[in-house]
């Protein structure tokens, strides 16, 4: 009990001493200049982005552009974390003794489904399509890119495996797919950036970014379904 | 200091990450854990969304002339901390479930009695 208050005091009187910190007006800081250049990232990226990387979007032209590693070793996060997930069901799978017995989930379990949610969603399903691949597909010109789209996507393996939960999705063939669409993640950025293809052609600018954010959307949506059908069927898909 | 300034965006970004240490620091429970880790998560990424930011400012999509654009550089970052946060939870929730069937217990210190008794 003594413990618990001493942690709680302790947290709250971190948590005011930055907030106090955060909230104390300190001294005008004055830019860091170079000789005369102030440097001004914002501004620099800002004035630059659509003529240097045919994108409208600044967000896009970061992330597919100026900072494009940031985007490279995300894609290689999730799937390393993918294949941690899958790694960790099947060692779960493997242990032996086990000390919790399982509750399969029934037959008459699975096929009880809501009449209302069945039918909106099959009713949802093309919205969804068109949602996402509109989300990706503008993603350089509009608010939106290749993680939002694919997430969107994802919603309707999601959907369908709300409706029907039968795992008659080929988990392993997904990954493998995912896994050939990083290897074009991170061929395509490297041949096209590095070599500096970017300034010499400078119309291939924007079926770059397309491109780009095609290839990450179709990933991330391959990524969480495989997510979360590894998730819904860890008891009986190993 | 009136409302709008004590519950501004940075002040709630603080408490929420430091919500989430408490959680980390007091819960027994795993699953807690890791949902306290997750608000941690959504702590730093609400700060640093509001470094930088320019009341008044317009989205950098096609920015018109002459009005202040908001900085695009944390927006693009948060992007990926975001998927890292998605990731890292998914992740950490695959290694409770297998604890959980090896172990039997939600329970840190339970958990820890029978990794030593084995």
């Amino acid at each position: 009990m003594i413990r618990s208050i001493a942690v709680v005091i302790f947290v709250a009187l971190l948590c005011g001493t930055v907030l106090w910190l955060s909230n104390t007006e300190g001294d005008p800081v004055t830019p860091v200049a170079a000789g005369d250049d102030i440097i001004d990232v914002p501004g620099y990226v800002l004035q630059n982005f659509e003529e240097q990387t045919g994108a409208r979007n600044a967000v896009a032209a970061i992330y597919l552009n100026y900072r494009v590693y940031d985007t490279l070793f995300e894609a290689l996060l999730l799937l390393i974390a993918i294949v941690g997930i899958i790694h960790f069901f099947r060692i779960g799978i493997r242990s032996e003794p086990r000390t919790i017995t399982h509750q399969r989930r029934t037959q008459a379990g699975a096929t009880e489904q809501s009449d209302i949610i069945s039918r909106i969603t099959g009713f949802l399903y093309p919205v969804v399509i068109l949602f996402g691949f509109y989300v990706i597909a503008n993603g350089h010109n509009t608010p939106g890119g290749g993680f939002q789209g694919g997430a969107i996507l994802a919603t309707l393996f999601i959907g369908r495996f709300i409706v029907n939960p039968i795992n008659d999705v080929n988990a392993s063939l997904l990954h493998d797919v995912e896994q050939a669409l990083f290897v074009l993640i991170l061929l395509v950025p490297v041949v096209f950036l590095f070599y500096e293809f970017s300034g010499q052609f400078p119309a291939l600018n924007e079926p770059f970014l397309i491109l780009m954010n095609v290839l990450i959307g179709i990933k991330v949506c391959l990524g969480l379904t495989i997510v979360v059908f590894r998730f819904g069927f860890d008891e009986e898909n190993v | 200091m009136n409302v709008g300034e004590i519950l501004s965006a940075q002040n709630i970004s603080v408490v929420l990450f430091f919500v989430g240490l408490l959680g980390l620091l007091t819960q027994k429970n795993i699953v807690r854990t890791i949902i306290s880790v997750n608000v941690m998560d959504v702590g730093a990424i609400l700060f640093l969304i509001t470094v930088n930011y320019i009341p008044g400012s317009v989205p950098p999509v096609s920015p018109p002339e002459g009005v202040p654009v908001a900085d695009p550089l944390p927006q693009a970052l948060m992007i990926t901390a975001i998927v890292i946060g998605i990731a890292v939870s998914a992740v950490s929730l695959a290694m409770f479930i297998t604890l959980f069937r090896r172990y039997g217990s939600a329970d840190w210190e339970t958990v820890l009695k029978r990794v030593r008794e084995r």
